[in-house]
């Protein structure tokens, strides 16, 4: 007799410390179905995932793979069972190739007596690249050569190597790219056609209606509800997410595109070779500049290249006040003028994750909070950071806990509402709400536009068209590293016409 | 609770060390432990290593390591002897500190600007200073001046030793430089995705360890009434030590304290002190003193791990 589920967990429930991540949680998935899992950051969906994946063992409860009783000690056995999972705890390793990292911890079939037969993995690993259409990668290359998004891409292949029944995907496409995405939803559509099944998380509702056909909410630990993605829309997900009704919408409810005639910022025929070519822009006041692109477009380089943290070949970049044009040297001297950054990878790139919340608040102030010779008050950085954790209610315990305890969302507020000191004039933000929910998502889009209101300009650069629709002024949309077109907010833009231009 | 006792422990754990140790030796020892002569032994050890050390620490902060100290300080120690036996005492200490401060720059600028690991850099030019030091003196004694024979009065010592110390304390605890240099220990990448200089922080603090290193090598000449091409032999090895088994972690950042460098700095004076008052062999007391140093270093790596663990659960 065949079951018709491939996967089934009861009453599972999973402690840590006081915390009771997962409570009673039963969850069946069809063969053949798509799954999605959504629930705001800290409901317990990863650690449903680590235990389904081996990352960590279950309290109490029961899980069946195809009927039979299953309980993974180690990923590894998860891989043997055919589970594939893309999990934000199981990195790469830098240090060894792409190849190698496709077949962790399985590299004993390419065992030729008793030494690795590096050339057949490496063959092995190309043609499974290509058979799945995952992009040319040099396979004997080190892991650590690759982007943030390459390297979600090589952790997908990962998960396909080892031919999974089950594929779990957990908040895949918040990192990586329109094109890369598409490739990722045809691949999803296969798995279905061939009778598996897929679980997917991801904080873009839009998404996991549009590609799931059922699913489940979670919130507290506990699953709320299981629902069919066709009767749902945005609102009641986020409605069944938080609990209670969000007010509104959370992006901007104008369209016109509101700024004053004053540029900021004037950006002229800026080059980084092999990233992008002769951009040209002006910032205005109290303006939300949008940049959108595929991942080969180079948006996130000429963000980091506007604060001077990647040095251009050609072109200048001019901070303009009250008349006065200078050019920006470097990111010493654009955060000096009052131009803050927020960056996409923020574990790696924003925060000091072993230091407290305190420090990494007062990071971009410090030197507006010294005194005479130098001198920086401890009870000064105090009061700034516990004004920052109230003003944007930061769900810390203290100002000296560490970031490393903090959900996503709330490093995120953190990487963001340290730059909302009263020097900086221009913030650029890198994907400012790459995995977090929507809790922090409309909130920092209520931030941002009360900051425009006060005329604060902002870069927004993002893989995701709804927020960049939602909330710019003006959209400039790149290809292969040149601005191909420029929309504006008041003649309206629509996904598709924006989709148009960029493929 | 037992989270908070651990949040404790690393803040303790040093001392109790250090006080375990001062028990020990004083009933192995004996009264002589305890006596002036002793306790002034201890001091003069330890005035170097914590000298060097608030040095070294901004170094260490930034995830670096400063080799070259013990052989900067015998050729600033050389050159400024031979300055002050030319041009008088009144060259002595500027001459010691520039020449500290341009050896440190020589290594900051290598470091930041050709991104090659401190390590080499520094070990590089230890041998190398070394080497300058041999050639410049041939390998004898040089004598100085009486003037800086003064120097080796406890009182002037200890007034520099403070005034020094108050500015290091000041800079490290208190200013930017030592907050930044903590941001580069903890991850570099931050520190230039916020606008930081972090080349310019890196030379600084290769600057100040050089600055440090010439003060104690100043210091050093007026100790011994001469220049000794052997001086600071493995000072920066020491000094090292006494940070990390005072608990300023090996990876840098926001765990460095001054105060762990003083405690770190008595253990080991307290310990090699100890060690020759109980008459134990050379050979016994370098193995038990190696032994010890393992297991405070060890349990000292152990606990912050813990530290980190609770911290980030915000329980304090």
């Amino acid at each position: 007799m065949t079951n018709e589920y491939i996967f089934r967990a009861e009453k599972l429930n999973k402690f840590f410390g006081p915390t009771h991540a997962n409570n009673d949680v039963s969850i069946s998935i069809q063969k053949g179905e798509i799954r999605g899992l959504i629930g705001e950051n800290g409901s317990g969906k990863s650690t449903l995932i680590s235990l389904i994946s081996g990352i960590i063992q279950k309290d109490s409860g029961m899980m069946f793979l195809d009927g039979e009783p299953y309980e993974p000690k180690t990923p590894l056995d998860a891989f043997n069972h055919k589970i594939g999972t893309v999990v934000q705890e199981l990195g790469l390793v830098d240090g060894l190739p792409i190849g190698v990292n496709i077949f962790l911890g399985r590299l004993d079939m390419f065992n030729k007596n008793g030494v690795i037969d590096l050339q057949g993995l490496y063959k092995a690993a190309s043609e499974h690249l290509s058979y799945w259409n995952l992009g040319k990668f040099p396979v004997q290359n080190l892991a650590s050569t690759l982007s943030v998004e390459e390297k979600k891409m090589v952790e997908l292949a990962r998960a396909l190597s080892v031919n999974p029944n089950f594929l779990i995907l957990d908040e895949i496409t918040t990192a990586i790219s329109l094109n890369n995405r598409k490739l990722l939803y045809s691949i999803i559509e296969q798995f279905k056609k061939q009778g598996k099944s897929v679980l997917l998380i991801t904080h873009d509702l839009e998404e996991i209606i549009k590609i799931t056909d059922n699913i489940t909410i979670m919130r507290d630990g506990v699953v709320v509800d299981t629902r069919k993605s066709c009767e749902l829309t945005p609102d009641i997900l986020k409605r069944l997410m938080v609990g209670r009704e969000l007010s509104g919408s959370y992006y901007r409810n104008d369209w016109e595109d509101q700024y004053e005639d004053d540029v900021v910022l004037s950006v002229c025929d800026l080059t980084v070779e092999e990233h992008f070519e002769d951009v040209s822009f002006d910032l205005h006041k109290g303006e939300i500049l949008g940049i959108c692109g595929l991942s080969d477009a180079g948006i996130h380089e000429l963000g980091e290249t506007i604060f001077g943290v990647i040095k251009p070949q050609k072109g200048s970049i001019y901070f303009i006040s009250s008349n006065e044009k200078i050019k920006v040297k470097n990111s010493i001297h654009a955060r000096k003028l009052g131009i803050g950054y927020v960056p996409k990878d923020r574990d790696k790139q924003a925060l000091m994750i072993n230091d407290s919340v305190e420090n990494n608040i007062c990071l971009p102030s410090i030197e507006i909070l010294q005194g005479p010779f130098g001198y920086i008050r401890p009870a000064k950085m105090r009061k700034l950071s516990s004004k920052v954790v109230n003003d944007f209610e930061i769900k810390a315990k203290s100002i000296s806990q560490y970031i490393r305890g903090l959900s996503g969302g709330n490093k995120q507020k953190i990487n963001f509402a340290r730059w909302m000191n009263e020097k900086v004039r221009i913030l650029i933000m890198d994907c400012p709400t790459r995995g977090v929910d929507v809790g922090v998502k409309a909130y920092i889009y209520s931030v941002m536009n009360e900051a425009k209101k006060q005329g604060l300009s902002i870069i927004m650069i993002s893989d995701e068209l709804p927020e960049l629709i939602g909330m710019c002024d003006r959209l400039l949309v790149m290809k292969e590293g040149k601005v191909v077109k420029t929309f504006y907010r008041s003649s309206g833009f629509t996904e598709e016409s924006i989709m148009e231009v960029m493929m | 609770m037992k989270k908070g006792l651990w949040s404790s422990y690393q803040r303790i754990f040093p001392f109790i060390s250090l006080i375990l140790l001062i028990i020990i030796f004083s009933i192995i020892v004996g009264p002589k432990f305890w006596s002036v002569d002793n306790l002034v032994n201890i001091i003069n050890q330890v005035v170097p290593l914590i000298l060097g050390g608030a040095g070294m620490i901004f170094v260490v902060t930034q995830g670096g390591c400063d080799l070259s100290q013990g052989s900067a300080l015998a050729l600033v120690g050389t050159i400024a002897a031979m300055a002050s036996n030319s041009l008088g005492f009144i060259a002595y200490f500027p001459v010691a500190i520039f020449l500290g401060a341009l050896i440190g720059a020589f290594n900051g600028v290598i470091v930041s600007k050709f991104k090659v690991q401190s390590l080499m850099v520094t070990l590089a030019m230890m041998i190398t200073l070394r080497a300058i030091v041999v050639y410049i003196t041939g390998g004898q004694v040089i004598y100085v001046s009486s003037s800086v024979l003064l120097l080796d009065n406890f009182a002037i010592k200890i007034s520099i030793f403070v005034t020094t110390m108050a500015v290091m304390y000041y800079l490290f605890e208190y200013t930017k430089i030592g907050f930044y240099s903590k941001v580069i220990g903890e991850n570099e990448m931050v520190g230039i995705y916020t606008g930081i200089s972090v080349d310019k922080y890196k030379i600084l603090a290769f600057m100040i360890s050089g600055i440090m290193a010439g003060i104690v090598g100043a210091l050093t000449v007026g100790r011994i009434g001469g220049v000794d091409p052997a001086m600071g032999n493995f000072f920066e090895l020491q000094v090292l030590m006494s940070l990390f088994v005072g608990g300023v972690p090996v990876t840098g950042g926001a765990g460095s304290k001054i105060y762990k460098l003083f405690i770190g700095a008595l253990i080991l004076s307290v310990l090699q002190n100890g060690l020759i008052l109980s008459r134990v062999s050379a050979e016994v007391s370098e193995l038990v003193e190696g032994i010890i140093l393992i297991g405070v270093v060890f349990f000292t790596l152990y606990i912050r791990s813990k530290f980190i663990q609770v911290q980030s659960a915000g329980e304090n």
